[in-house]
């Protein structure tokens, strides 16, 4: 499907603050690279945001690490600065255009074919990733909760820290998002069963 | 589901169709290395405000010579420029003071000594209830010592950061808006503490938790400021800016019309007066809107609108006739789609900006909130809606 895991080297965080700030960054390339652009991905949905918002968090991450002053974990803080940058971009006027063109081409054509981007043809591809399908298309405030929880494996606690929100806001979102992907797939199999 | 979830990770990191490649890498590195060239132009920012100083000091300078050679220029006949005169709070020997003060600035190199000549400066001494200074009135003056602490009242607005002091958030304002904010005369900028009033409200409107979320944000802040409390003291002061607190409430409804407000609407369409949408609400106006926009109720449509150019709304000619302003297939198609979305939202929170202006907030599929914005007709007491409302 044209991506390849390329193989890279992980860095612990005290070895990673020791360096100067070029060594450090590529360290933190090599550590968090994939799984920053992959979490860039599900705010983005699509790969030419993806990389250009993911080259964005990088080099502002390299700009505010003098500023890291270790209240969170750096993991936590990177995770910060990247879904910042997302929120800005899809935020930003360029971005809402460009998904209202989306919206009207996909108007135009849904009724002869599904207009489906090739990186949504392969998701599609097998059934075990219906339920994959459903966090993707879950509205974000749903769906970072659940990407970092249960994807990212960050606790509540971490998430609260890293989205800027309460602890008990986090575990609201976490249980309604549950509750949005039970009754999508319910809806899905024709409303019979229940997840 | 919760154990579906968790046996996902594996699909989520295989099948996101992504990874960081060492192309990525070399990317950002260079990047980088673009960004660090571009830096130097930075390192000269001294040069531009020096010449702003330079300007503003000649200019300071002029009016100084000019006062001087014409004592009464400013001190007309008439009761209506007395007035004036008593309203900026200035009275001759404050000119004379303010001018020495201005003169002072004009000769000294720093660049903030200039800059603080162009604020509205008060005479800790002299400053008096009723007073203006920019857009704010003084209301309370009380003098304890060396210390005269000056309530305003009025409307501001600054741009500028937080930083936390200890527990207690502080404000620095941006240079650009430094020039609203009343001075006492002998004060500089940077050597004013500024905090707030209302610090809670601001903490919750602006989701400020500690040092962390404020280092994680990119946003520039802006202050509503409705009211000051400037303490002066030779040693330092103090002021603590009170922001405007929005009113909300919060409507579990949905867009569809009530039958009470489908009666208005029919007959608002039959009159097009807009003296029928009296005692109507902002949230009224916002369903009305969008029952007009998909009932392609033109008429309605447009005569919802605020009327008038200050507001950007078009004429009605232009917005009948001219093809800019067509709502075309697509765009009605949109629209349809639009409100088909809208009938699912259920919470829709109405917040009051100010006396004038109101947004309808709610949630869509988006990562922010919609907002519409309406504002208040207040010749006829009504609430009409923005052109090109939503936000």
């Amino acid at each position: 499907m044209g991506h390849s895991k390329a193989f890279h080297p992980t860095y612990d965080e005290d070895e990673i603050l020791q360096q100067d700030n070029t060594r450090a960054i590529e360290m933190i390339m090599d550590t968090y690279g994939d799984e920053i652009k992959r979490l860039v991905y599900t705010y983005m949905k699509n790969t030419a945001d993806t990389d250009d918002v993911t080259q964005e968090v990088f080099v502002t991450i390299y700009q505010k690490l003098n500023m890291f002053q270790g209240k969170s974990s750096l993991k936590s803080w990177i995770y910060s600065i990247a879904i910042n940058k997302c929120k800005d971009y899809l935020r930003s006027w360029h971005a809402r255009n460009k998904r209202l063109k989306e919206k009207l081409t996909h108007a135009a054509h849904s009724s002869e074919n599904t207009n489906e981007t090739p990186e949504e043809y392969y998701m599609n591809q097998t059934e075990s990733n219906q339920l994959l399908n459903q966090v993707m298309d879950l509205p974000i405030k749903y769906r970072e909760v659940i990407t970092l929880f249960y994807f990212k494996e960050l606790s509540t606690k971490e998430i609260g820290q890293v989205l800027g929100m309460k602890e008990a806001t986090v575990r609201t979102r976490l249980a309604r998002g549950r509750d949005k992907l039970k009754e999508c797939l319910s809806q899905e199999r024709g409303g019979a069963s229940h997840g | 589901m919760d154990k579906q979830l968790k046996d996902l990770k594996t699909n989520y990191e295989d099948n996101i169709p992504t990874s960081f490649t060492d192309h990525d890498k070399q990317a950002v590195l260079e990047k980088i290395k673009r960004t660090e060239h571009k830096q130097p132009a930075k390192v000269f920012p001294f040069y531009p405000k020096m010449l702003t100083g330079v300007v503003l000091a000649a200019l300071i300078l002029i009016i100084v010579i000019s006062v001087n050679n014409q004592p009464n220029m400013f001190i007309g006949s008439s009761d209506e420029s007395a007035e004036q005169h008593d309203m900026a709070g200035v009275d001759e020997s404050q000119s004379e003071q303010e001018a020495e003060i201005s003169m002072e600035d004009s000769t000294s190199d720093s660049d903030m000594e200039i800059r603080g000549s162009v604020n509205a400066r008060f005479v800790p001494e002299s400053v008096r209830v009723g007073d203006y200074y920019g857009t704010m009135e003084v209301v309370d003056v009380n003098r304890q010592g060396e210390k005269t602490t000056v309530k305003f009242n009025g409307n501001m607005e600054l741009f500028g950061d937080f930083a936390f002091e200890g527990d207690q958030l502080r404000f620095s304002p941006h240079e650009n808006t430094i020039p609203n904010i009343p001075l006492a005369s002998e004060d500089v900028v940077d050597d004013i503490l500024f905090y707030l009033k209302n610090e809670e409200f601001i903490r919750s409107e602006y989701s400020i938790s500690d040092q962390q979320s404020l280092e994680n944000s990119n946003q520039e802040y802006l202050l509503d400021v409705v009211g000051m409390e400037y303490t002066y003291s030779p040693n330092g002061s103090t002021v603590y800016l009170e922001v405007f607190e929005r009113v909300s409430n919060t409507y579990e409804t949905t867009i569809e019309l009530s039958k009470e407000l489908l009666a208005v609407y029919e007959q608002y369409k039959s009159s097009l007066d807009d003296r029928e949408l009296r005692n109507l609400n902002p949230i009224d106006l916002f369903k009305m809107h969008y029952y007009a926009q998909n009932q392609d109720d033109e008429e309605v449509l447009y005569s919802l609108y605020i009327q008038g150019d200050m507001y950007g709304t078009p004429n009605s000619d232009k917005y009948f006739n001219d093809p800019f302003f067509e709502r075309d297939d697509t765009v009605k198609e949109n629209e349809k789609m639009l409100y088909q979305k809208l009938l699912e939202v259920d919470v829709f929170e109405e917040v009051y900006v100010s006396q004038d202006e109101a947004i309808i907030q709610f949630d869509l599929d988006t990562p922010d909130k919609k907002a519409f914005r309406l504002i208040k007709d207040h010749k006829l007491d009504v609430w009409k809606v923005a052109w090109l409302p939503m936000q």
